[in-house]
């Protein structure tokens, strides 16, 4: 997305020990007049690797810029991702809308005025439903919901799949094509279908709905630490953790899973979008959240009807904000991708 | 290598316009956001037809980048100036289409990486037959016949049937036969070979560089070798450009490099280079530090932060390439001169503290007087030690030669040999 | 090859077999076919609860409850009564509608693949252009679209459309049995296909993206282009068709998802398909209706996952061989 290739810090060159060709193949030369070795960034810092890097102070006399931790380094690329700084705010500023808003705001979703179906207006910012309620007040909730259930699910299906993806990943063999051949199954099942399924019973309580979806979508979390784990369990600081006597269950989330950190992050805000996503079509359907809680699905489905009678803003409004946060999201993981992974902005023909 | 070649030992370098390839000044720099990074900076090179030389640096000198501008095959984000002409015809800023009828035909070129060098999906006498078909009108089966003589010269054993399989069948060795084969398909006039043999194993280096010799007297072609083992160029070029920071700062005959070095970056990565006639307890030299970012250099040497001899001058200017011994060996070094006496365990002292101290006679006065460094050749001649003017005729291939090696000498305190060899070049 | 068609078909039996049992599992926990029976006004009584539940086979065990639906299945190729009623007859529902459902799935996926590999393909090779910053920013925006409310949005812009026009861009309704022709096959499916390709099309394209990214950057093709070969061969014959093998994978691995997708389109777009068939299931409870839209949506994804295989194989030898 970035039109040029963060900087480097300067730090990284000096401190790079020549490793001979890599086999990256044709980048490999240019990365390495870049200063750009990412790979080599991450391993230095992996906790218990063998630290190249601060085995041999920087010699070279004009670049004694202070180092910078890896974190720092991915927090300055990500600040030059303009659309993920700005859907930070934006998405932000949807949460205050929804949480604070919510408190503030004058009119409760569940109030009936005496405005019967009326347009916006300054009293009504999205205007009012057929019954009289505010729609800001109804959309403020319904926002808040969904949220609270896009979290909830991206929180346990990601915490649940990276450890499921990274023990199978680590422990191969056997354990893994059983473990996979699970993820398989539930990847023949639409989780929308048994989504709407299950929603149908749990749909009335939140929680309940957030752990079925989060039961439903973590197996694409499974499948990319899996294939991440199985690349970095055979670094060397693997090795070395091993060779020291840690325990397998040290080495997985001391070792392994801080070196898969990135994708996982990246995972997670795609699995928010997701989950809104999912969350959302359900309440539309009727089968996710349900009366009397409000959420922007639901909002939808009342929407509908209003909007083929001419009561567009009953259906605009909730769909905005749907597209709002999944689009935000969407963004910030685009911009966490990059900030994570520099070489997937590097500058080419 | 010299007795298979014994007319390209010595190259007529006084007529350049024999040269089959001529690099002159060539630059590339690529934008990026810390500024641009200047990977080449400045190379000159003749190629004489036949003739090999080795072009040797650490990665991230500008070896590799230099030779893909040659060929046309950077990034269009890079910006190339200088010339490189071909038999006299000017290649930089060619058409596309007028660049990949001399690809492949006219200069070929041989990757670092055999694994990936080949498309996976391909049969390699698929791949093989491209490389023919793109520059000959001839028909497939004529192709073919002319893919199975390749795999026959580069010693793949019985080519009727490996011509019909895929590259993850072959070998690494195996594979950058293949990608040998390719590059000869077309006779070119001009190979190049960016690290032909750095990802393979040892015990196949040796077999691919035979290939690769087998390759150059078929085609007759001259060969850029480019490489960061100085063990594979001394056996095989003739002549030697050592490359730092984007920049030749060493050429020459290669047994004048491997004996006379003039430059002490040269001095430090033949240091770190293990040898049979060295006394087993003796441990390699390193260079400290690493090699400078291209991106903003300092103005000075770019080595001088690893050098044990810089001086004063060599923070502020930057030296250029000059004669001293004889036209064809060039050093890029305020004291090149120092260096006729002394070998690599003398300019790399291996105790870190006394290593910048090195040698506070030279420091201190040559520091002094840069403007004579041009005429210093010449007085370097008659100071060098004795019995290194024969080596330099024979062309015999290692330091069995009177004259004193460079990187070794006894009785230093080193440092830890664990660290040594990943801070030269040689590996 | 053979071989391996065989044994990747072997490897699909068990898949589906466990998959028919998760099924069934989850059916079982999440639906009560008796709901509506047991809140009937006045509540019936436990004898007739009993009397229900024996003639649907719900007394017995689980896995016997499983054993008499498979092999009821597989014997008699019987999906089971519908608690809707004998009116509503599951097998005869499925022969109608399973056509309609396949034709939009199979429809809009052709149609977001297509798009998707010229528009990942364009995009990689002028990467950073302005082409590249418009075609991701529109990717992001329909990877960010809540299917059903554009696809509500799209009904409601067509009506609007029709309105104004007096002319009938066929959209609503069901296809019926008398269709006047392709123009109006089209004119039915043009606005769901779109909508259900959509999603899919994001992913995609950029998945087929970086995958043409990954090969561009790759050393064969920096060994094709010294070989001397034309751009256009180098990015056709060794560069597209490289990056072409990845996408298979991806595409298999949507297909459960689009399933889901029928299910809103079909909603929204009141399709007579399977996936209208699957939500009235489970609003009145019908555990075989909504066994029989798992089962169908099961099979899909693993017969897909098969074709993707066998594709993936003719595609890379190295898959192939090993």
């Amino acid at each position: 997305m970035t039109e040029n290739p963060p900087p480097r810090d300067v730090n990284d060159e000096s401190g790079r020990p020549d490793l001979g060709p890599t086999p990256g193949g044709r980048n490999a030369e240019f990365l390495g007049e870049q200063g750009q070795q990412p790979g080599l960034m991450i391993d230095a810092v992996t906790p218990g690797g063998e630290d190249i890097l601060e085995s041999r102070e920087p010699t070279d006399r004009e670049f004694g810029v202070k180092a910078r931790s890896q974190w720092q380094l991915v927090l300055r690329r990500f600040l030059q991702h303009k659309l993920a700084v700005a859907s930070v705010i934006v998405l932000l500023l949807v949460v205050l809308f929804a949480f604070v808003g919510a408190a503030v705001w004058h009119y409760s979703p569940t109030q009936f005025t005496d405005d019967f179906s009326v347009a916006p207006s300054a009293k009504h910012p999205f205007g009012t439903d057929s019954n009289g309620a505010d729609h800001m007040a109804q959309v403020m909730a319904g926002t808040q919901l969904s949220l609270k259930i896009a979290f909830t699910v991206a929180i346990l299906a990601s915490v649940f799949g990276s450890i499921y993806g990274a023990v199978s990943g680590y422990y191969r063999g056997i354990t893994d094509t059983l473990m996979m051949r699970l993820v398989d199954l539930f990847l023949t099942i639409p989780a929308l279908a048994v989504g709407a399924l299950l929603g149908k019973k749990f749909g009335s309580n939140w929680a309940l709905l957030a752990l079925v979806l989060a039961a439903l979508l973590w197996t694409g979390s499974a499948r990319v630490v899996r294939g991440q784990v199985l690349s970095v369990r055979e670094k060397e600081f693997v090795e070395a953790a091993r060779a020291l006597g840690a325990t397998d269950r040290r080495i997985i989330f001391r070792h392994i899973l801080p070196n898969v950190a990135g994708p996982i992050i990246v995972l997670f805000t795609l699995l928010v979008a997701t989950a809104v996503l999912t969350e959302t079509a359900l309440s539309y359907l009727g089968f996710g959240v349900q009366f009397p809680d409000i959420s922007l699905g639901s909002l939808i489905t009342a929407g509908e009807t209003a909007a083929t009678g001419g009561r567009g803003w009953l259906f605009y409004f909730p769909g905005l904000f749907i597209i709002l946060i999944a689009l935000t999201v969407n963004f910030i993981g685009d911009g966490l991708r990059d900030a994570l992974d520099p070489t997937q902005t590097k500058v080419r023909a | 290598m010299s007795a298979e070649y014994p007319d390209a030992a010595l190259p007529d370098s006084a007529s350049p316009g024999s040269a089959v390839l001529s690099v002159r000044d060539l630059t590339v720099t690529f934008p990026s956001d810390a500024g641009p990074v200047q990977a080449v900076r400045g190379v000159s090179y003749d190629l004489m037809p036949g003739e090999v030389l080795g072009i040797v640096g650490e990665s991230g000198s500008g070896k590799s980048v230099s030779s893909m501008a040659v060929m046309g095959l950077l990034p269009k984000t890079a910006r190339t100036t200088g010339s490189v002409r071909f038999r006299g015809r000017e290649l930089l800023g060619l058409p596309e289409k007028e660049m990949t009828a001399v690809r492949g035909k006219r200069i070929a070129m041989i990757f670092q990486d055999p694994m990936t060098s080949l498309n996976p999906v391909y049969k390699i006498g698929w791949q093989l037959s491209e490389a023919v078909l793109a520059h000959h009108d001839v028909s497939k089966e004529v192709a073919r016949k002319r893919s199975l003589e390749l795999l026959e010269i580069v010693g793949i054993p019985s080519p009727d049937k490996r011509i019909d399989q895929y590259p993850h069948e072959f070998s690494g060795g195996m594979r950058q036969r293949v990608v040998i084969a390719i590059a000869m398909a077309n006779d070119p006039d001009v190979i190049i070979a960016d690290e032909p043999t750095t990802a393979l194993d040892v015990t196949v280096q040796a077999q691919v560089l035979e290939a690769l010799r087998a390759a150059q007297h078929e085609t007759g072609a001259a060969m850029v070798l480019i490489t960061h083992d100085l063990g594979v160029v001394a056996g095989q070029a003739d002549r030697v450009l050592v490359m730092y920071a984007g920049k030749p700062v060493e050429i020459g005959p290669i047994d004048g490099i491997y004996y006379q070095p003039r430059m002490p970056y040269t001095v430090g990565l033949l240091g770190s280079l293990p040898r049979l006639d060295q006394r087993t307890q003796e441990k390699l030299t390193p260079i400290p530090g690493t090699p400078p970012s291209v991106v903003n250099l300092p103005p000075g040497c770019p080595f001088a932060p690893r050098c044990p001899l810089k001086s004063d001058v060599c923070l502020r200017t930057e030296p250029s390439l000059l004669p001293v011994l004889g036209a064809e060996h060039q050093a890029a070094c305020h004291h090149s001169d120092l260096l006729a006496y002394e070998g690599a365990m003398d300019v790399f002292s291996t105790d870190p503290n006394a290593a910048p101290g090195q040698g506070p006679q030279g420091e201190q006065h040559l520091g002094e007087e840069p403007g004579q460094s041009p005429d210093r050749a010449p007085r370097q001649e008659p100071g060098q030690a004795p019995g290194q003017e024969p080596g330099q005729e024979t062309g015999g291939t290692t330091g069995q030669e009177p004259g004193r090696p460079p990187g070794q000498h006894p009785g230093q305190d080193r440092r830890d040999p664990g660290q040594d060899p990943q801070s030269g070049a040689a590996q | 090859m053979l071989a391996f068609t065989i044994r990747r078909i072997l490897v699909s039996i068990p898949i589906l077999i466990l998959s028919t049992f998760l099924v069934f599992l989850l059916v079982a926990w999440g639906a009560d076919p008796l709901s509506d029976f047991k809140s009937k006004n006045p509540p019936p009584s436990a004898a007739e609860v009993a009397a229900r539940e024996h003639a649907l086979g719900l007394d017995h065990g689980l896995l016997v409850q499983y054993w008499n639906w498979i092999r009821n299945l597989v014997v008699h190729g019987d999906f089971g009564p519908s608690v809707q009623g004998a009116a509503f007859d599951i097998n005869a529902e499925l022969g109608r509608r399973t056509w309609v459902t396949f034709r939009l799935v199979i429809c809009s996926i052709i149609i977001a693949l297509i798009l998707a590999v010229v528009v990942g393909v364009v995009t990689a090779v002028k990467q950073y252009s302005v082409t590249d910053y418009v075609a991701t920013l529109i990717g992001f925006f329909f990877l960010s679209l809540p299917v059903f409310w554009f696809a509500i949005l799209l009904k409601i812009w067509a009506t609007d459309l029709n309105n104004s026009l007096g002319t009938n861009i066929k959209t609503l309704g069901p296809p019926g049995g008398q269709w006047g022709g392709i123009g109006n096959w089209a004119g039915y499916l043009v606005l769901p296909t779109i909508t259900l390709a959509l999603s899919s099309y994001a992913t995609w394209a950029r998945f087929q993206r970086a995958s043409m990214l990954d090969v561009l950057n790759s050393d064969y093709m920096r060994l094709a282009r010294a070989k001397g070969l034309s751009s256009r061969r180098v990015m056709v014959k060794h560069g597209l068709r490289t990056a072409l093998i990845p996408m298979t994978t991806q595409v298999t691995l949507d297909v459960a998802a689009i399933m889901g997708g029928t299910v809103i389109t079909e909603q929204i777009f009141q399709w007579q398909g399977l996936g209208t068939m699957f939500l009235n299931g489970i609003r009145t409870q019908d555990t075989n209706a909504v066994l029989a839209w798992l089962l169908i949506s099961a099979t899909l994804v693993i017969v897909f996952n098969l074709i993707a295989d066998l594709l993936y194989a003719v595609l890379d030898p190295r898959i192939r061989l090993s």
